[in-house]
């Protein structure tokens, strides 16, 4: 799947590049030279003469407002340095801010660093291994400068990378990777700076970087042009094509037909860069080199200055040394010799992406801490919004959901309830008809037929028998069963020409109430002779049989019908 | 240079952005909860008020203790026990109508011809009728006994029956005693006359169903279930 395409921006005191990367091939590259000598006036002024000219690059390559950006920079700020030490990486990392620190101007806090162990030497038995760390440091208000310019041109940042620190880096693995199998000495060239370093069989001797590159030839031709025959001298693109099309010229030649500039114009400038080269690299090889090292050490080129027709074999003839081009050969992406690599600092950049250290401006991490604030805030907002809305979705789908089996329930607990109603009804009846049946019942309790008993006595008295007084109760002493109390008086009776005596009648009259059907029992409580007649008084007491009381089965009850009679009469 | 951290302009603008974003989220959370507590609040509580009203309505149904017995059985029921009540009825006094006993007494004595010497009301009594009702409860059945005491003469077969159509023919009457002595007068026709001295009880019932709590229908609802099945 192809990467992203990102945008890089290359800011030099001499080029303001802008480019897109897709992986680690620019695919489109702008860029418009300046004026080195307006760079410290640019910086003072807060890059703000610059925004023009970005606005030109965005537009050219057509790049969107908000596009990300990974700016490579130089700036006079800018503090950057290879800490070598035999320690453990940890440690190492330590001594390396320390010695930071202290080259640093004023307050600590007024900077902004970054450390990374970039290599470690070969272990030598009994010594720890050399520990090299890179390290970076930027005035914090330079980083928010060069955000800000950024950010008026609608870009938004990703790093801020300062360009020596990327230089630097890129020269320490290219001369470890040529020394691998021997020695190695390498002078990286860029515009701005170069990078003397050394090394042998994997481990790094020295690597030094010179704040002086090949602008200063290029300077020399702008200004070679400006003072010479050439009217108002060439531009700094033309210089440029001279520089990298002519390279170091020779006496007498023409180096620019159509102004017909001469190298006379132009060579005491060049040479006194060439002279800078030339010093900084023997007095950096002189005191970095172990004795007898330096007769036999060989310098590589690299970088775009590499490209320039003739500095090797100049260099070669001052220094006194085997001058050449690295032998790995030009990038396969880049210019080829006698060409300008007009990628410039931003191939460092595309080739090693991940070994790159940035500076990160508080301002950037306050954006990105505002903006994942935010996105969070929206997250959580949206997230609080879905939660409530489907809490209300699901309320009110339940809700209807309830509606419907409440809707289905209801004419079953209608019927339910009416039924209910009506068998409350029934036991409501059912409890009024027990207590009254009750209530009547238990209370009229056993009851005899008083007429059929009162008949039987007329029938069973007989003639014998005069009955003085009925009564008839419920007494206690006969646990409430119906009781005839009779009193009456028994004569002597003549029967078939015999005289029946009073107590063989009253006998006989006992006798025939104990045999009624009627009766339960007859008892003669008392009885008394008078001799005088041959008359007997008695009492009897006869206890009847009862009967239940029952609720009439007729609808029209004799009650109502007494109750009808006695309406009637009135 | 300017701008850069540390000079008041970038603490400034840092202490704005973190203010505007604690406004910001404190809006969103009042929003929130407003939303919440206006929208989804109201309808949780509904719900919860629907589902609690759907769980009585499917108890009720499931705990139908009466699900088996048919409206023709329960009406079948009422009708039954509806005929006992008007039974009841029809065989008893209301207790304000007490007052009828006198003109059905006379009536039964005009109609055995017997005369009545002496009528007495002997006085009344309340009855109680099943277990005593709670408070709150309004009884189903509400009882009086009344009392008659009686002098009345005539034929002995004439005074017997009187005797005994006193607790046939006025519904829900018992004669307690009575005392039946010869008299020395005569009737028209040279009979002997007796005189008997009666005491009577008369119950009354009040069978009015009242609305309401009723005292014994809710433990009877089950025995009436169990008598429809």
């Amino acid at each position: 799947m192809p990467r992203r395409e990102e945008t890089i921006l290359g800011l030099s005191p001499s080029c303001l590049r802008l480019a897109t990367v897709r992986g680690r091939e620019i695919t489109r590259l702008e860029r418009i030279m300046l004026d080195p000598a307006q760079n410290e006036a640019a910086w003072s002024k807060d890059l703000r003469p610059l925004d023009a000219h970005l606005e030109i690059l965005i537009r050219t390559l057509d790049l969107a407002r908000g596009s990300r950006v990974t700016i490579v920079y130089h700036a006079p700020t800018v503090a950057c340095e290879l800490v070598s030490v035999a320690a453990a990486p940890a440690a190492a990392i330590q001594a390396a801010v320390l010695s930071l620190r202290e080259s640093l101007a004023g307050d600590p806090s007024e900077w902004l660093t970054n450390c990374r162990t970039v290599h470690t030497d070969p272990g030598t038995s009994g010594q720890p291994p050399k520990v090299h760390v890179l390290a970076v440091a930027e005035r914090r208000d330079n980083a928010e400068v060069l955000a800000a310019f950024a950010a008026r041109a609608g870009l938004l940042v990703r790093r801020q990378i300062p360009a020596k620190s990327a230089l630097l880096g890129s020269a320490v693995r290219e001369v470890l990777a040529g020394a691998s199998g021997g020695k190695m000495t390498v002078v990286a060239m860029s515009d701005q700076a170069t990078i003397i370093s050394s090394a042998e069989k994997g481990g790094l001797t020295f690597a030094r970087c010179v704040d002086f590159g090949y602008s200063q030839l290029l300077e020399a031709i702008v200004r070679g042009s400006a003072g010479g025959n050439a009217e108002g001298g060439l531009t700094r693109e033309s210089a440029c094509g001279v520089l990298f099309g002519v390279g170091i010229p020779r006496r007498g030649q023409v180096i620019d037909l159509a102004s017909g500039l001469k190298a006379e114009a132009v060579l005491p400038g060049m040479q006194s860069a060439i002279q800078r080269y030339v010093v900084e690299t023997r007095q950096t090889l002189r005191f970095m080199l172990a004795d007898g090292e330096l007769a036999r050490a060989a310098v590589h080129l690299s970088g775009p200055g590499a490209m320039i027709p003739g500095i090797a074999g100049v260099l070669m003839g001052q220094l006194d040394l085997p001058v050449e081009r690295l032998s790995g050969g030009p990038d396969p992406l880049g210019p080829t010799i006698g060409a300008e690599d007009q990628r410039g600092d931003l191939a460092v950049l595309a080739s090693d992406d991940e070994h790159l250290m940035a500076i990160s401006p508080p301002s950037a991490s306050l954006r990105r801490d505002h903006q994942r604030l935010s996105g969070m805030l929206k997250v959580g907002t949206a997230v609080a919004a879905c939660l409530i809305g489907g809490d209300v979705l699901l309320g009110v789908r339940a809700g209807a959901d309830i509606d419907d089996q409440q809707a289905a329930l209801a004419p079953r607990i209608e019927a339910n309830s009416a039924r209910q109603g009506r068998i409350a009804q029934a036991a409501r009846l059912s409890a009024t008809a027990a207590l009254a049946e009750e209530l009547v019942l238990s209370t009229l309790g056993e009851r005899p037929d008083w007429l059929a008993s009162l008949s039987m006595l007329t029938r069973v008295a007989g003639d014998s028998i005069r009955l003085v007084e009925v009564s008839g109760s419920f007494p206690p002493e006969a646990k409430r069963h119906p009781v005839l109390m009779l009193k009456g008086i028994a004569t002597p009776t003549a029967s078939e020409g015999s005289l029946v005596q009073s107590s063989d009648s009253l006998a006989a009259f006992i006798d025939r109430l104990s045999k009624h059907p009627i009766i339960r029992s007859a008892q003669l409580v008392s009885t008394r002779s008078e001799e005088t007649d041959n008359f007997k008084t008695f009492v009897v007491s006869v206890t009847l049989q009862s009967l239940s009381p029952a609720v009439p089965v007729e609808q029209a009850s004799s009650m109502t019908a007494a109750r009808l009679s006695s309406e009637e009469r009135h | 240079m300017s701008n850069g951290p540390g000079t008041p302009k970038v603490i400034h603008l840092d202490a704005n952005h973190s203010r505007a974003f604690a406004m910001r989220a404190g809006v969103v959370a009042l929003l929130a909860g407003a939303a919440w507590y206006g929208l989804a609040r109201p309808l949780v509580g509904e719900v919860a008020t629907g589902r609690a009203e759907l769980s009585a309505m499917n108890a009720a149904l499931s705990n139908d203790a009466g699900a088996e017995v048919t409206e023709a059985q329960i009406e079948s029921a009422i009708g039954e026990f509806q005929s006992r009540v008007d039974r009841i009825r029809n065989w008893t006094l209301r207790p304000g109508e007490s007052g009828k006993l006198y003109d059905g007494l006379r009536g039964l004595a005009q109609q055995f011809e017997v005369r009545i010497d002496r009528i007495e009301p002997k006085g009344e009594s309340v009855l109680q009728a099943g277990p005593k009702a709670k408070a709150g409860e309004k009884a189903l059945v509400v009882g009086q006994s009344v009392g008659y005491t009686l002098d009345v003469s005539g034929r002995f077969e004439a005074v017997a029956r009187f005797i005994a159509s006193c607790e046939t023919q006025l519904g829900s009457s018992k004669v307690i005693s009575f005392r039946i002595t010869p008299s020395v007068r005569l009737a028209a026709g040279g009979e002997p006359i007796v005189i008997a001295s009666i005491e009577t009880q008369h119950i009354c019932v009040s069978l009015e169903p009242t609305p309401g709590s009723v005292m014994g229908v809710s433990d009877g609802k089950v025995a009436i279930l169990e008598e429809v099945r």
